[in-house]
């Protein structure tokens, strides 16, 4: 089994982890839960070291400084969730547990996922816990501003929840490090996009081309779709993504500022070949509708290093599609969202309707009982007026 | 051989089809409507007599129906009177994939013969059971006599009527239920309410055997409509006749059926119930267990004649239960005291005639004989009625006498006589020629010993005209003497005095026993008359026989068109050699012999009711055999030791075995669940975070499975 | 040249691979779990849980990069909206909760127990 870590050095960190995770817990009397953490912020610091050190030794240069720091924000403040006695300083390290996550998320591009969480988990449901945690909290007095309730000083069976939540962790990540045969996606996920779901600019550009009497746009290809060439070699380690195991080929080919390739179809492919030889030998045989000069320039030839696809069968040409009408991530994830999962989105808006519906009358159910109580401790005031009247 | 016919089955039903008359349907719902009407009755507490005439006028017109149906019946045929569908399934198209049972009925002259005496004489016993059962009116109780007793004749409508074994099944349990309910009519006494049980257990027997032989024949022959199995055995009958032979099931069906009719008509073994059936009231006796419901043994193999007639083993095996139950049965009769119980007997031994006939293949004697014994028994039986009510429930013999002296009484004797004369086959009356047919055939058929029946049977005949003149003699001649039975309270509506002996004066019948005495004086004597009626067919019933599926039969191998005029000729042939001439005197010779025999022993030296000198003397010269006729052969407790005492120690053991084997291999499964949650229940303690603990670790493990299986 | 770009290529200069975010991704799920196990405060379990999918959040999004494919990201977005709906229904059962016994201790809840 080859691993992308070295397996004792993973599963030492988690180990390790582990132990510190478990001291780190809240318990009475001696409190070594700062030592706790030490020990768990070392293990994964271990852990995520020697993975910098892959990268390193693979020749790619110094690791990427922003994954790191992220990551170990995020983890550290993560144990803090879990340790800190106080529920309103648990949340707090939730929001920067959240905020280093959004930060993992710009570094996967996912620009639109990044400001989502930190508006809606940081800024709208953090609220809630912070008031909630509030309401549910006795109003503290001067004798009981230090002191912590039970529930919350005490953790209940610390190792026994540590030594389940670790040892799914060590499945989980050696699975994942020796990577699982059949884990891979289908090949078609990685398929070109059909033209249909990109934005209008692009079909924009491609129709202020005006070569739509001679070819039709097909698809689009990501740059990054070079990687689906070599998808049997990669499958071996699929989830090893660095350089020496994704060789974009087109990607490389596009250069600097194109994000991807349109596939164009001849309209007329038996006569394409022919048409475009005599354009670029500069003749314009007679009889022969000649090629437009601005399609001939888009074509790629040899020098470029793209493969000539007008051999294929049917033949089609590819041309690039500048940054400049590249779709961005939000776009994506809106064509996406709206595209493929209208159904989805709104059955997700009905079941945030019925939480709504559904808290108010939780809420209505405890003013009831407040009432209620209200109401008794009325009548029994009104009684003892009454008996000291008489 | 004259209901051995070569036109088939199939071609007379398909001939048959009349002009629907849904009239007829009135004959059995008249009585279901005062089944219902008396039971309403019975709610309402009426202590009238209006349920008695209610039933009396419903059976009435019920008659009146049937009578005018025969009359307007063309004689051959059948008719099929659709009321509702009852049942119908089906699961395929194809032969056999259906099942059908329509409340219908299937009225062919065998039909009619039967449905005619059975209202004619339930009519006829109702009215007497109006004045009969007069001491129950106050309690109520003679509504509910009613009701079962009109509930019977629906019953039996349903039986002789049906138009599927169903139907017929119906109407058998139907028969056999009311039978129960009337002879537990008096269900305060142990001995009754022992004896319905008996009877009930007794034809659960009977009754399995004829619910196994529907069930075969409906796997055998598709169907349990009577059209579609008469069809099948038309075609049977094509095949045998043309040398071909019947399958083993087809066999099968009727020894399964037999054991039916054994049971209902009390045939050997199964006989035992009938005799203690007597604990019910005389009207009962003389309806269900002598003239119409134990007959229903005979009318089904008669129905199914062809099919008996396909397997010669079943009609010896018939022949001869009936032979030997008729001579068993005369042998207890000649010892009895208790007069109804000889009536009794003498019931199991004709119906064990009528059996020996099915069995030689002369249904049409059968028939026959089913028909006066309906009159003649009934007569009986009713007159053992009169005595038994007249005289506060005495029936033995040795405590009546000279009855016919005291004024009164002079119908009831004259009923008597003519009752014991056909019974006992004196020359001219209805008995006599019915049991003729019968003991001559046994002569003519070949069959496995049906001579030596035959003779056995002459036997028996000679035995039966002995007990029941034993019987008339005893009770009807004699000096005057008689004591009053148990029954005696000395009721208010009876003027006379309470205690007993002197100070007791019997109660002499009213107009409505007289009546329908007379009535059937005149029918027993009047049913000789239709053997001279369609001389062809022996007789009006013969014709009646032949017109219906009973007279469409063919036996393997046997009967071809020569041999049967070969037989003819036969008949025509010296004295000696046509069993049918020469029984008239054979059987006139023994009867006659039989009565002298009774006079001889019973009236000579006669001083007082209990002393007969010679019949003391001779009882004690045949010491043990008289004693053990008297105690009938020790059947019953030859029963109980063998089946009774067995059956009740495997229960008692079975009992064991469930209180400590099967219970306690329970009851250890179930305590097995119990001790595993009481260990389990612990990990239950309804905290939320010990059951997160569980499925964590449990995700964890199957991970690492799939990791390390992979 | 966009943010878009220029990020996918930091990622591959850093050397950090899928295997770098999913182990990040688990390690959040883990201390989820932990602290759902452990921790008594019925506000700080819910809390955890939403750590727990934070960590699914991360390895969706990764994955997605991985396969260029958005759909990733917006299972996120129902991710999200599905712990928002229960964020309000959880903590007004707490609240709610809260009132009925005056504490926050998940092992007082125990009506269960057989």
């Amino acid at each position: 089994m080859s691993m992308i870590l070295s397996p004792v050095i993973l599963f030492a960190g988690l180990a390790l982890g582990a132990l510190g995770v478990a001291v780190a817990m809240p318990r009475r009397g001696v409190n070594p839960q700062i030592i706790g953490a030490i020990i768990a912020g070392t293990a994964v610091g271990l852990v995520l070291i020697a993975l910098g050190v892959i990268g390193v030794r693979s020749g790619e240069g110094l690791p990427g400084v922003f994954f790191y720091v992220f990551a170990l924000t995020g983890l550290g403040s993560a144990l803090r969730v879990i340790t800190h006695q106080r529920p309103v300083y648990a949340a707090l390290y939730f929001v920067l547990t959240i905020i280093s996550s959004a930060g993992l998320f710009l570094l996967l591009a996912a620009e639109f996922m990044t400001f989502a969480i930190v508006i809606i988990y940081a800024g709208a449901i953090l609220i809630t816990y912070l008031f909630v945690i509030m309401l549910a909290t006795e109003a503290p007095t001067e004798e009981t501003l230090e002191a912590l309730s039970d529930y919350d000083a005490r953790s209940r069976e610390p190792i026994a929840a540590t030594l389940v939540g670790f040892t799914l962790l060590a499945a989980l990540s050696g699975m994942l490090a020796a990577g699982v045969p059949g884990l891979g996606a289908p090949e078609a996920s990685r398929g070109p996009i059909a033209l249909e779901r990109m934005p209008g600019k692009v079909q924009n550009f491609i129709a202020a081309l005006g070569v739509g009497d001679d070819v039709m746009p097909a698809a689009f290809m990501p740059a990054d779709l070079g990687a689906g060439l070599e998808t049997a070699a990669r499958r071996e380690v699929i989830l090893g993504w660095n350089r020496s195991h994704s060789p974009v080929v087109l990607s490389r080919a596009a250069g600097e500022g194109a994000i991807g390739f349109i596939q164009l179809v001849p309209r007329d492919p038996d006569s394409f070949r022919a048409r475009l030889d005599a354009a670029r030998a500069g003749e314009r045989p007679a009889g022969v509708r000649p090629l437009p000069a601005a399609l001939v320039e888009l074509l790629p030839d040899e020098s470029t290093g793209l493969p000539a696809f007008i051999d294929a069968d049917p033949p089609f040409v590819m041309i690039r599609l500048p940054v400049s009408v590249a779709p961005t991530n939000i776009e994506t994830v809106g064509l996406t969202l709206v595209g493929e999962h209208p159904l989805s989105l709104e059955l997700a808006g009905v079941i945030l309707l019925l939480a709504m519906v559904g808290a108010v009358v939780l809420a209505r159910k405890q003013t009831e009982i407040e009432e209620a109580r209200k109401a008794a401790v009325d009548s029994r005031l009104r009684l003892g007026g009454e008996g000291g009247a008489a | 051989m004259g209901e051995i016919a070569n036109i088939t089955l199939a071609a007379d039903t398909a001939a048959g089809a009349a002009a629907p008359t849904p009239w007829l349907l009135l004959i059995p719902l008249l009585p279901l409507l005062s089944a219902v009407l008396c039971g309403v009755y019975r709610a309402l507490g009426i202590t009238t007599k209006l349920p008695g005439y209610t039933t009396v006028l419903l059976l009435a017109v019920s008659f009146v129906v049937t009578l005018s149906g025969y009359l307007s019946f063309g004689g051959h045929g059948v008719q099929i009177v659709h009321a509702f569908e009852w049942i119908n399934i089906s699961w395929g198209d194809g032969p056999g994939q259906s099942f059908t049972a329509n409340f219908s009925l299937y009225i062919d002259s065998l039909t009619w013969l039967w449905m005619l005496f059975v209202t004619g004489l339930a009519t006829l016993i109702a009215l007497y059971s109006t004045e009969y059962m007069a001491d129950d009116q106050k309690t109520g109780a003679y509504a509910r006599y009613f009701s079962f007793f009109s509930l019977f004749v629906f019953a039996m409508s349903c039986l002789v009527m049906a138009d599927n074994l169903l139907l017929l099944y119906l109407g058998w349990e139907g028969v056999g239920l009311c039978s129960y309910l009337l002879i537990g009519y008096h269900y305060g006494k142990d001995s009754a309410v022992a004896a319905a049980k008996k009877a009930f257990i007794v034809n659960r027997i009977g009754d399995l055997g004829l619910a196994l032989g529907i069930m075969l024949a409906f796997v055998h022959f598709g169907s349990i409509e009577y059209r579609e199995i008469f069809a099948r055995i038309a075609e049977i009958q094509t095949t045998v006749a043309a040398g071909g032979s019947v399958a083993w099931q087809i066999e099968a069906i009727p020894l399964l059926l037999m054991v039916g009719a054994f049971g209902k008509s009390a045939q050997l073994p199964l006989y035992v119930w009938l005799p203690d059936a007597m604990e019910g009231p005389t009207p009962v006796s003389a309806l269900i267990h002598a003239a119409t419901m134990v007959t229903a043994g005979v009318y089904l193999i008669a129905r199914f004649l062809p099919i008996f007639a396909l397997n010669p083993t079943a009609l010896a095996i018939v022949a001869w239960v009936g032979g030997l139950t008729a001579l068993l049965a005369a042998t207890i009769g000649m010892a009895q005291y208790d007069i109804k119980r000889v009536m009794a007997y003498s019931t199991v031994s004709q119906l064990g005639y009528m059996f020996l006939g099915l069995g030689v293949l002369t249904a049409a004697g059968s028939a026959y004989h089913v028909f006066t014994h309906a009159f003649f028994k009934a007569t009986l039986f009713l007159s053992c009625g009169a005595v038994m009510h007249g005289f506060a429930g005495q029936l033995d013999l040795r405590r009546l006498s000279g009855l016919g002296k005291i004024p009164g009484w002079r119908v009831t004797t004259i009923a008597m006589l003519v009752g014991c004369l056909c019974l006992a086959g004196f020359p001219g009356t209805s008995g006599f020629f019915s049991k003729d047919m019968i003991l001559a055939e046994a002569f003519v058929t070949a069959g496995p010993g049906y001579r030596f029946l035959g003779w056995m049977a002459i036997l028996t005949a000679g035995m039966t005209a002995y007990y029941s003149f034993r019987v008339f003699f005893r009770v009807f001649l004699g000096p005057v003497e008689y004591h009053a039975g148990e029954d005696h309270h000395g009721d208010d509506d009876h003027e006379h005095d309470d205690g007993h002996g002197h100070g007791f004066h019997p109660h002499a019948p009213g107009w409505a026993i007289n009546t329908v005495l007379l009535a059937l004086i005149v029918g027993s004597l009047a049913a000789a008359a239709p053997y001279f009626i369609d001389k062809e067919h022996h007789g009006w019933v013969g014709g009646l026989v032949h017109g219906s599926t009973a007279g469409h039969i063919v036996t393997p191998g046997v009967h071809t068109d020569a041999e049967h005029a070969a037989e003819a000729a036969e008949h025509g042939a010296g004295f000696f050699d046509d069993p049918h001439k020469w029984m008239y005197f054979a059987s006139s010779a023994v009867g006659i012999v039989g009565i002298l025999l009774a006079w001889v022993i019973h009236m000579t030296r006669r001083t007082s009711a209990a002393s007969a000198p010679i019949a003391d003397a001779l009882k004690a010269r045949l010491t043990p055999w008289s004693t053990l006729a008297e105690k009938k052969w020790l059947v019953d407790e030859l029963y109980d030791a063998l089946l009774r005492r067995p059956l009740k120690l495997l229960s008692h053991i079975f009992y064991l075995l469930d209180q400590f084997l099967v219970d306690g291999v329970i009851d250890g499964l179930g305590a097995l669940p119990r001790l595993i949650g009481r260990s389990l229940r612990p990990s239950q303690n309804g905290v939320l975070q010990s059951y997160a603990v569980g499925m964590g670790g449990g995700l964890a493990f199957v991970l690492i499975v799939v990791w390390v299986l992979s | 040249m966009t943010m878009h770009t220029v990020l996918a290529q930091a990622e591959l200069m850093g050397g950090v691979t899928l295997f770098h975010y999913l182990f990040v991704s688990a390690t959040l799920f883990a201390l989820g779990v932990v602290g759902f196990l452990s921790r008594r405060n019925l506000i700080i379990m819910f809390l955890c849980t939403e750590l727990m999918f934070q960590g699914a959040g991360l390895a969706l999004i990764a994955f997605g990069r991985y396969w260029m494919n958005p759909s990733g990201e917006v299972f996120v977005i129902f991710v999200l909206t599905v712990a928002a709906a229960e964020a309000a229904l959880a903590l007004a059962l707490v609240a709610y909760l809260y009132r009925r016994k005056n504490t926050l201790d998940a092992e007082s809840w125990a009506e269960l127990a057989g």
